[in-house]
């Protein structure tokens, strides 16, 4: 009963998050002007509405990814990052813009998308029946490494300026300016991700005794390990692919919920999704209501707020066996 | 229904740790495996939990063999309680015991009243049913071991594998875990554990299985596989023995054996 409570509770604030971020912004579009004439519901229905989908999802997608990596790795510090996956994609993207220089988006999706099933491939191939969570994090530390250091090759071989700028503007993250197209190139891949990703549950609830328990339990980690892998592979890489690199979200969401939902990482799930999406819609509507010329980026704001939380945790556990 | 180990070699790595095993181990019985450290008390254990695939030779429930058992069923006959008794997260006791239904659970189906009365009984028969609403943080070493048992018996094994499950425990929360395992052996259930202590494994086994370098030194009846040669064969100790007020003749270690 607790947990329909907290899921409906979650539920219910994404819809009012979903709603608020149609209407917040340096325009203020109240419900009164919504499906008239009045310029306002333009600006909903053309700018915002894609831009609040596109958060649902990407919100919803780190969120879930975040909960599963720190349930498989056993790790409440684990997030999207770990599996470099972001970083792969960051690196397609570039590569579009610098060695191709293509700036049209279809194809900025196509090379971050190629990079994230690459590194997904790569991820497989270097952890592949290892089915210890040591092998995965070993591989995503090294792809992650690799990608960030080609990325800074990339910038530092622009071939000028304006590309430099494009490459800095789109790799700080943001759901400016997103339109339909982009919603619906990478809304169907978070979607089949975040579907993988939540047939790991059992399994993830095994892992609280260790891998030889898990497996004990008739637990077949090498195939939890593919979906993991594949799941937020899709998620990471069609987010970072559209929005550039938002951080911190799966590391924040689980964390917050936990004290809520229990410890056991299965019945984190859903609720990682709601909270998640619930978190970057409620950024993204707040960096558009700040008093500056521009907005600050989704992806800095969200950095911005991670970086204590992460440092917090960091006490948090130096006095806990658990967090 | 018992396991038979045939003639099992085991590789780790370059390393062979099992070196042509072969016992029949019977329900409602308790087994103890012992033997040196590295000696491949472990290996085996895993090995009759089918977690390792064997280079050569079998482990069979039955007339089956291990390997061919569908992992889900083979979860359900065979429980397996580790060594090391990690929780990864700071889990609810209740919620920790309810692990032991997945086997039996459909995927996303919740706890059904099969489970419920399952993880009840387990709680009950390994005296935790007052830790129930605890969190494993608060719950002292052998509070914690009783619960990962209970864990293990929600499932409803046919056979209980346990590695070493009294290391950590103060000697009379060590004969209260005997205690439990003695009474689950009268009721049917095969068990199986991995003990370092002689005076223990005279009292509590039915059965040992001595171990020395992955091989076989002993196995039989307690009293004659706990006998002075095969001890200094396998420990390379010599031992004295005493009678309890049970009648069983324990080995006490009294020094190494002389080179």
């Amino acid at each position: 009963m607790k947990r329909f409570g907290l899921m409906g509770g979650l539920a219910a604030l994404v819809v009012l998050l979903f709603l608020g971020s149609l209407m917040a912004g340096k325009a203020w579009v109240p419900p009164g002007a919504w499906f008239t004439n009045d310029p306002g519901w333009w600006i909903i229905a053309e700018l915002r509405l894609p831009r609040a989908i596109l958060g649902l999802a990407i919100g919803a997608g780190l969120g879930l990814t975040g909960a599963v990596l720190q349930g498989y790795l056993r790790n409440p510090l684990a997030d999207p990052a770990v599996v470099g996956v972001s970083s792969s994609a960051a690196l397609g993207a570039v590569a579009m813009i610098v060695i191709f220089s293509v700036t049209t988006p279809l194809l900025i999706f196509a090379g971050a998308m190629g990079a994230a099933c690459l590194s997904m491939l790569l991820l497989a191939g270097l952890a592949w029946r290892a089915e210890s969570a040591v092998a995965f994090i070993l591989a995503g530390t090294v792809l992650a490494s690799l990608s960030g250091a080609l990325t800074a090759f990339l910038i530092s071989v622009a071939p000028n300026p304006y590309a430099v700028a494009e490459i800095i503007d789109w790799i700080m993250g943001s759901l400016t300016d997103r339109s339909f197209a982009e919603a619906q190139l990478a809304v169907p891949f978070i979607a089949g991700g975040c579907a993988l990703l939540l047939l790991t549950g059992r399994a993830l609830d095994a892992l609280t005794l260790g891998e030889a328990a898990a497996r004990s339990m008739g637990m077949r980690l090498d195939r939890t390990q593919l979906l993991i892998v594949a799941g937020s592979g899709l998620v990471v890489g069609a987010s970072v692919a559209v929005t550039g690199v938002i951080g911190f979200v799966g590391l924040i969401v689980p964390h917050l919920l936990r004290p809520l939902t229990g410890a056991r990482p299965g019945a984190l799930l859903l609720p990682s999704m709601l909270g998640g999406a619930a978190l970057v819609l409620a950024a993204d509507s707040l960096v558009r209501l700040a008093p500056m010329a521009g907005e600050i980026r989704l992806g800095v704001a969200m950095a911005l707020l991670g970086a204590p939380f992460f440092f917090a945790l960091l006490l948090k556990m130096r006095s806990s066996a658990w967090t | 229904m018992d396991l038979n180990v045939r003639d099992l070699e085991v590789s780790l790595g370059a390393r062979k740790v099992l070196r042509g095993v072969s016992a029949n181990l019977t329900a409602g019985r308790i087994t103890a495996i012992l033997g040196p450290n590295g000696s491949g008390k472990t290996t085996l254990v895993k090995s009759l939990a089918g977690l390792i695939e064997p280079d050569a030779g079998s482990v069979r429930y039955g007339e089956k063999l291990l390997t061919r058992i569908d992992l889900a069923e083979r979860a359900k006959t065979i429980g397996y309680l580790p060594q090391d008794g990690s929780v990864h997260w700071n889990v609810g006791v209740r919620e920790l015991v309810a692990l032991g239904r997945l086997p039996h659970r459909s995927p996303f189906a919740g706890l059904s009243h099969d489970d419920q009365a399952a993880i009840m009984m387990a709680l009950a028969a390994t005296d935790t049913i007052g830790l129930a609403e605890r969190r494993i943080d608060q719950l002292s070493g052998g509070e914690r071991a009783r619960v990962l048992l209970a864990r293990v018996l929600a499932g409803r094994p046919q056979w209980l594998l346990a590695d070493e499950p009294l290391a950590s425990l103060d000697p009379v929360h060590q004969l209260d875990m005997l205690a439990q395992l003695r009474g689950l052996a009268a009721s049917g259930m095969g068990v199986v554990i991995v003990l370092h202590d002689l005076v223990q494994a005279a009292r509590a086994a039915d059965d040992v299985l001595l171990m020395s370098e992955g091989r076989v030194v002993a196995f039989g009846p307690a009293r004659e596989a706990l006998a002075h040669a095969p001890l200094r064969e396998a420990f390379g100790v010599e031992v004295m023995m005493v009678a309890d007020a049970d009648g069983h003749l324990l080995p006490v270690p009294t020094g190494r054996t002389p080179r």
